[in-house]
This record gives structure tokens, C-alpha cells and sequence, in this order.
């Protein structure tokens, strides 16, 4: 009996468990050595876009996205975690996670970046899809390595079908429902511009 | 009738081991407007002769009787609270250090002994004509750290007179002024007992402040001769 | 002049040390008002809790841990169930207000972080649950639209999570279905804001747990005995209950202890004030010794150099009284934080209830400490003999 009224306390304390929406790793010390094995240690940084450049930052951001932030829980003081990995003093890379709408639920899109800013690997932490296992497959995050900023520059997410340019043409979208596969390119890339304010400073006038 | 009848007033402690007869058998009369000073060396026991006179404290044995009233009769000895308000019937006192307090006016001073009695009505005007008669009306919302030394101990007078006291207990008043406002105070003294009528008893080791007064005494070892 | 002046005046001659004792009283005042303040605050927040929860009985399965955390660690595997006609062998009593049935469902789900984890949901019935919970209100569109609908209300919470609004789809792990999220509510405060609730019918049939339920939420008559009608329900086969009150009994006790030593380092400040007041009283006594003898020798008496001194006590209780109150009100926030973060169990809401009626107390009480504290000083004063004080060298 006393242990049934200690779980019903425990039901009143469960609002803990849903903590703010920003999007962080929930096991930082495990993924982190995951995709960074030689990895020594970590440091982590919390940014918005209100703090890093407010509403004038949100239209750049807009602009390079190729459209305006959209619904409730897309806006300007969202936080963001930034990882920074190293091996002693040595920067190994990055991992940064956006939350994207997908169709039946939140997409978190983590991309584990090397120091210049490239794709090594993208990690969904969450995934509400019929083709969950697609996405979390090999066959379709591995054309991914390699690729940055630059090359989904050009890249017009408004228009939800594939560009015929290299590399992105490469790539291939599921059979049947594409909305999830441009709802994660669409992440992946505001992800990527994320990281160039926050941390590369690069705009896309100086590229 | 004297004013102050002392008979026998007699004043011993105990120092130690050592018993220190500080008042041995005086018996004094003081009229009304008299003035007496007081005149001995430092540990002779002057200041607690007039301690005794003053009902500052009780006297091991003799009496006092003081405008007919007896204070001491030589069986009782008084309580705090009696030998306050016999002081405030008939005494103000003029100490060597003037303890003005610090962060009150030179008005506020003077009125301060009002703050345990009641003020009378025409305790303004009595303020006014003593600190116009004591130089000090221009010094009225001064604090006592602006004064001279000088003006504080009038201020001291000023707060000694603002009862309307019938007799005026000064102990070594001017002990450390030097001689100008010794005989500056002393003139003034004099004066009041003159033109107030005021009687007076002067505390000094000082001849010289001791001519101030009409009669001079002298006490040494707890006798007093005059 | 007064003596209230008098008094006033003798505090602003050592400006520094009043200061500080004002400041020593004000954080004292402080620690005793948030303290009192969460004493009574954390209560009522519970009492808030309590009543949000909607029922003050609790039916579920013998040895049934149904709490979220629980189900998390365990991915379900710990529940157990109740036949839904229990509903109908209490449905009649005539103590039941109100009756609502509940089935919750811990689900695997593979796709959640590296290794899965488990989402909980809540099947409700939607004819007897809303008005349990009358404080619910819709951000966005409503209620199930059948018994049976493929439909989700999302707790505040969740709908951040899953970046879900009124009108978009949901998938349940390991189903394919697709549900339409048909309404999202508005932050409580409460658990329910990360809930994800389902009609009771359709969450049974999604995940085959027809004719079972794991709870019976059961709100009284304000009438009924709820000690007897608790033990009638016992009778029931392998049935448990849960009273509000014993949840309520079982998080006091367990506060308790807490409270306890809150109530000991309130006593502390208290002490801290009053030998504060009495080392700062005191010390400007034996300061004033030769000025205290002259105001005799001019005609004061012992209970007024008493009252005197009693009197700057009482200023210096004062004004760090209001110190500690105004500090109480700016920094009750970071109390809360402090207390959120020691306490094993806070309820949401004001822990720290901060009312007139309290300060009232604490200005009582810490001037009821500066008075005793002030006792010995006082005494010291008015005992002064003006002889010795005038002779006295110092």
C-alpha cells in the first residue's frame, strides 16, 4: 500500500520529466562517445536566435531557409544545444539537433559535424514515421556524409521535390510518402545554417 | 530657615580592604541666594560632599533637610526613583564633562530633562530669556559638535537652568577650560546668583574660581572648614 | 522631543553598526518569513495538487504501479488490470459524485533515442473525464468527437514535444493507424500537461486491452463518509485504494521532516536576531554609560531610561523587519527555486505563500524577540547610579 502512494507521488512530481522544448542530447556522455570515439571530453553551449541576433538574425535565417518559420513551436528563442567535441585540445567536431515537424510528430535532426562545418553523420533522435526505419537506415543517412552548408545553399525546400543539381540530385526519396524525407532535408538544412551563426559566423554574402 | 540644613553628613565606603571615610561629620546651612564654593585638593572629598547635598547619593549616616522638607533623616536610605524626583524638585546640575548628546540640536539639549518631566507652558519663553542671557540664541539648531568650548559648556548651564532649579550644583564646571572662559563662566555664575537668585554651590580646586562665589570653604579628608 | 525622537536619534549616532544590526534582523526576518511562508504554501500547493487531480479515491488493480516514472523504467511491464465491470459493482453507490474509468498504456517505442524508450498514454471516457477535470481549457479545438474516434487531446507539454497542433497526425508506435490530434490544452501546471490522452474505447482496442481499465477515478458527495466508503470498497476483489487524503497524509509526513528542520533554523534566526539586538543595545548602553548617569543626575527616571533603550530595540526590530519583508518578497522566487531543488517532492504552484497575515506575525514576533532581547540592556540602563557613571572615567 505505502509503495502505491509513493508512485502516486511520484504521478504528481512527473511534470520533471517533460523538460523545455529546445532540443539537446538525452544521453550526451554515451552519444557524444558514439560518434566521436577517441573523443577526451565535451563542452556545451545553449543558443537562440534571439540571443544571437534577434529578429534581425530570424529574417537571415528565414531568407537562407527559403521560407518563414512556421507554427507554434518553430520560433526565435527556441534554445539550441551546441556540443563541441575534443580530444584533449584538439577540436574534433560538433553535434547540433534541430526540431523539425514532421507529419506525424517532432523530428529531432542531429548532425554530427566535423571542425569545417561537413556532415559525418546525422543521428534522429526522435522519429514519429511510417518509414522510421527507412530514415534510420545506412543506406539513406550515408549519402549525406561529406555534404555542408554550401551544398544545400542552393537547395529550395519550398518546392518539396529533389534539385537537379549535384550532390543533392543523388540522393533518393522514399517510394510513397515523401513528407517526412523533405520534412528531414528541410531539418537538416536549417540545422546547417544554424551552425554557420552560431558557430562558424559565416553569412551566406561571404561564403 | 535655611535653604540646605546638613547635619552630620557623614559618607564612608569601603575601596578594597580599606574603608575610605570620604565625608566625615559635616553639617552645613546654605541660605537662599547663597553661593558657596567648595575649594580642595583632588580626593578630599568634595565631590562627594555635594553628591550628598545634590541627592545624588545616600549618606552613610546624618541628615538633610532641604526648603524645610527632610531628605535624610539619618534611618532611611532613599531609592533611585525618590532621589530622582527630589533632584527634579530642586536641583540642576553643571558637571566638569557637559555629556551633551551628540546628535540633538543645542535646543533639543537644553529642553532634554522636559523629556522625563512635564514641560511647563511657558518653558519656551524660559528657553528664550536663558539662552539670550547665555549668548547661545544664535546657536539654537546648532549641533554641539559645531560649538565652542565655550558654548558647550553653556549649553550645559542653559540645560541646568531650563527647570527653573532653586539651587545650581556645579562640579568643577570649568575644569577644562582655560582660565579666560574659567572667569567667563565664573562672571556668569555670579551673575545669575546675583541677578536670578540662585543659589548656588561650587565644586573647584581653583582659588581663583573659587572668589566667584560669596563664602568659600575647604574640605580636606572629608572635613570641611570654613 | 520625544522619546521616540530620543531613540531614533541615538540609532543614527553609530550609523554603520545599526546597519548592520538592521541588516542581521532583516535577514533573519527573512529566513523566518519564507520559511513560515513555505510551511503554509507548500500545503496549500498540495492541497491545489490534490484537488486538480479530480478525485479524491483512487481505484486500481492490487499491486499496480501506475505511475509515469515507473512505467518509463519498466516499459510497462508492471501494469496490471482491473475488469472493466468493476465499474459496474460501484457505479450505484450512493456516495459516488461523480466516476470516471482510466486505462493507462506504457508502449515501447523503437524509434525513440538510440535504444527506444517507452510513451505513455491515457485512455479516458470521454463522457464522465472532462468533468473531473472542469479547469481544463483548450488551446486549440476540443474534445473527442466520438467514443470510439481515432482522435488524441495533448496535454500542453506534449504538444510542445511532439510539435503537434489541433488538425495534425500522430502515429502510435508499433501501429499504423494514423489519429488526428483534435484538440490541445492549455499549460495547468499539472502532470496532464504531458499527457497524451486517447478515448478509453479506442486506446483498449489499439492495444488490445479490451474490457480493462487501471484506474477508476472516484469523486464523493461532499456528504460522504469517505473513511467507511473506502472500506466498502475494499471488499472488492483484488482491488486497491487510494485516498487523495493518504497521498496528502503520506507527502506531509514525508515534509515533515523537512519541516522540522525549517522550523528549528526559523528558531535560530530568531536567536541570531535577538543576541544581534542584544550585543548591539547592550554595547551602545556601556558606550552611553556616563551620558545615560547625566540624564538621571537631570531627572530621569529608571523606567524611563528603560523605556528608552527598550525603544531603540524596538526601531532596530523594525526596520530590519521591513528589511526582511521587503527582502522576502523580491527573493521569494529564488527561495522557491532552492526549495524545488532540496525538496523530494514539490507540488506545483506558490510554495512560498507570502500573506498579510504572516507578516503581520514576523513583525510580532521579531519585535517580541528585540523586546527580550532588549531586557538585559534595558536593565543595565536604568540601574546606572549617575555617580558612579559621572565619576567614571569611560
Amino acid at each position: 500500500m505505502k509503495k502505491i502512494i509513493w508512485l502516486l507521488v511520484g504521478l504528481l512530481a512527473t511534470p520533471s520529466i517533460w523538460a523545455a522544448v529546445g532540443c539537446d542530447l538525452n544521453e550526451p556522455d554515451r552519444d557524444v562517445k558514439r560518434f566521436f570515439p577517441t573523443s577526451s571530453r565535451y563542452t556545451t553551449a545553449y543558443e537562440s536566435i534571439q540571443k544571437s541576433g534577434g529578429e534581425k538574425l530570424l529574417a537571415q535565417v528565414e531568407h537562407e531557409l527559403g521560407e518563414a518559420f512556421s507554427g507554434l513551436y518553430e520560433k526565435i528563442d527556441v534554445p539550441y544545444t551546441v556540443y563541441t567535441i575534443y580530444q584533449k585540445d584538439n577540436l574534433l567536431g560538433y553535434i547540433h539537433g534541430v526540431n523539425q515537424k514532421g507529419k506525424y510528430g517532432a523530428i529531432q535532426v542531429f548532425l554530427v559535424l566535423t571542425p569545417q562545418g561537413k556532415i559525418l553523420d546525422i543521428y534522429f533522435q526522435k522519429l514519429t514515421s511510417k518509414q522510421s526505419k527507412f530514415f534510420r537506415s545506412d543506406k539513406f543517412r550515408s549519402p549525406f556524409t561529406g555534404l555542408s552548408y554550401k551544398d544545400f545553399a542552393g537547395y529550395d525546400i519550398s518546392a518539396k521535390k529533389l534539385p537537379d543539381f549535384p550532390p543533392l540530385s543523388a540522393l533518393t526519396a522514399p517510394p510513397e510518402d515523401t513528407t517526412d524525407f523533405y520534412s528531414i532535408l528541410r531539418g537538416i538544412k536549417k540545422n546547417l545554417i544554424l551552425m554557420q551563426h552560431f558557430v562558424f559566423g559565416v553569412t551566406e554574402e561571404n561564403l | 530657615m535655611s535653604l540646605i540644613q546638613a547635619n552630620h553628613l557623614t559618607k564612608h565606603f569601603t575601596r578594597g580592604q580599606e574603608i575610605v571615610r570620604a565625608v566625615e561629620d559635616v553639617s552645613l546651612s546654605i541660605e537662599k541666594g547663597d553661593s558657596l564654593a567648595i575649594l580642595g585638593a583632588s580626593g578630599s572629598g568634595k565631590t562627594t560632599l555635594i553628591n550628598l547635598i545634590g541627592c545624588l547619593d545616600n549618606p552613610t549616616s546624618g541628615t538633610l533637610t532641604i526648603n524645610g522638607q527632610s531628605v535624610f533623616d539619618g534611618t532611611h536610605t532613599l531609592a533611585e526613583t525618590a532621589l530622582t524626583k527630589i533632584r527634579r524638585a530642586h536641583f540642576g546640575y553643571i558637571f566638569q564633562k557637559f555629556f551633551l548628546i551628540p546628535t540633538l540640536t543645542v535646543q533639543e539639549n537644553i529642553l532634554l530633562p522636559f523629556l522625563f518631566t512635564h514641560a511647563v507652558p511657558e518653558t519656551m519663553q524660559h528657553l528664550h530669556d536663558i539662552t539670550r542671557w547665555l549668548g547661545l540664541e544664535k546657536r539654537l539648531n546648532h549641533l554641539p559638535a559645531q560649538l565652542s568650548g565655550g558654548e558647550v559648556q553653556r549649553t550645559a548651564i542653559a540645560r541646568a537652568l531650563i527647570t527653573r532649579p532653586s539651587i545650581l550644583i556645579a562640579d568643577e564646571p570649568t575644569g577644562n577650560l582655560d582660565s579666560r572662559r574659567t572667569e567667563e563662566i565664573g562672571t556668569l555664575l555670579a551673575r545669575l546668583n546675583k541677578e536670578q537668585q540662585i543659589t548656588m554651590i561650587l565644586v573647584t580646586h581653583n582659588p581663583a574660581f573659587a572668589q566667584f562665589a560669596n563664602r568659600t570653604a575647604e574640605m580636606k579628608d572629608g572635613k570641611l572648614t570654613f | 522631543m520625544n522619546f521616540f525622537t530620543l531613540a531614533y536619534k541615538n540609532l543614527l549616532r553609530r550609523k554603520i553598526r545599526t546597519f548592520f544590526t538592521v541588516i542581521g534582523i532583516g535577514l533573519s526576518a527573512w529566513v523566518f518569513i519564507t520559511l513560515m511562508g513555505f510551511n503554509r504554501g507548500y500545503e496549500e500547493s498540495l492541497n491545489r495538487d490534490i484537488e486538480a487531480m479530480g478525485f479524491q479515491l483512487l481505484l486500481t488493480a492490487k499491486g499496480c504501479p501506475y505511475e509515469a516514472a515507473t512505467l518509463m523504467l519498466k516499459g510497462g511491464t508492471g501494469l496490471r488490470y482491473m475488469p472493466q465491470d468493476t465499474v459496474k459493482k460501484v457505479q450505484n453507490a450512493p456516495e459516488i459524485a461523480q466516476l470516471t474509468q482510466m486505462l493507462m498504456h506504457a508502449e515501447f517505442d523503437p524509434y525513440k533515442g538510440e535504444d527506444g524508450g517507452t510513451t505513455v498514454f491515457l485512455g479516458i471516457d470521454p463522457t464522465t473525464y472532462p468533468a473531473m477535470k472542469p479547469y481544463f481549457r483548450f488551446k486549440q479545438g476540443g474534445w473527442f468527437t466520438q467514443p470510439q474516434a481515432n482522435e488524441i487531446v495533448l496535454g500542453y507539454e506534449a504538444a510542445e514535444l511532439e510539435e503537434r497542433e489541433a488538425g495534425d497526425l500522430m502515429l502510435l508506435p508499433n501501429t499504423e493507424q494514423e489519429f488526428k490530434v483534435v484538440g490541445v490544452l492549455e499549460r495547468t501546471g499539472t502532470q496532464d500537461d504531458g499527457m497524451i490522452f486517447l478515448p478509453l474505447q479506442t486506446l483498449q482496442k489499439t492495444f488490445h486491452k479490451e474490457n480493462l481499465i487501471t484506474m477508476l477515478g472516484i469523486r464523493t458527495h461532499q456528504e460522504a463518509d469517505t473513511a467507511v466508503f473506502e472500506e466498502q470498497l475494499y471488499q472488492l476483489p483484488d482491488v486497491q485504494v487510494v485516498s487523495m487524503a493518504q497521498v496528502k497524509n503520506t507527502i506531509i509526513s514525508l515534509v515533515a521532516s523537512a519541516k522540522v528542520i525549517v522550523l528549528s533554523i526559523a528558531a535560530i534566526a530568531f536567536l541570531i536576531a535577538m543576541f544581534g539586538v542584544l550585543n548591539t543595545v547592550l554595547m551602545s548602553v556601556l558606550e552611553r554609560y556616563q551620558e545615560i548617569g547625566i540624564l538621571k543626575a537631570i531627572g530621569a527616571l529608571p523606567k524611563q531610561i528603560f523605556y528608552l533603550v527598550w525603544l531603540e530595540t524596538i526601531l532596530l526590530c523594525l526596520w530590519g523587519s521591513l528589511v526582511g519583508i521587503i527582502m522576502a518578497f523580491a527573493f521569494s522566487g529564488v527561495a522557491e527555486q532552492l526549495v524545488r531543488y532540496f525538496l523530494p517532492f514539490a507540488p506545483v504552484g506558490n510554495l512560498i505563500a507570502l500573506s498579510p497575515g504572516l507578516i503581520l506575525q514576523t513583525l510580532g514576533f521579531i519585535i517580541l524577540t528585540g523586546l527580550t532581547g532588549g531586557i538585559l540592556p534595558a536593565l543595565r540602563a536604568a540601574f546606572i547610579r549617575p555617580l558612579d557613571a559621572i565619576r567614571s572615567e569611560n
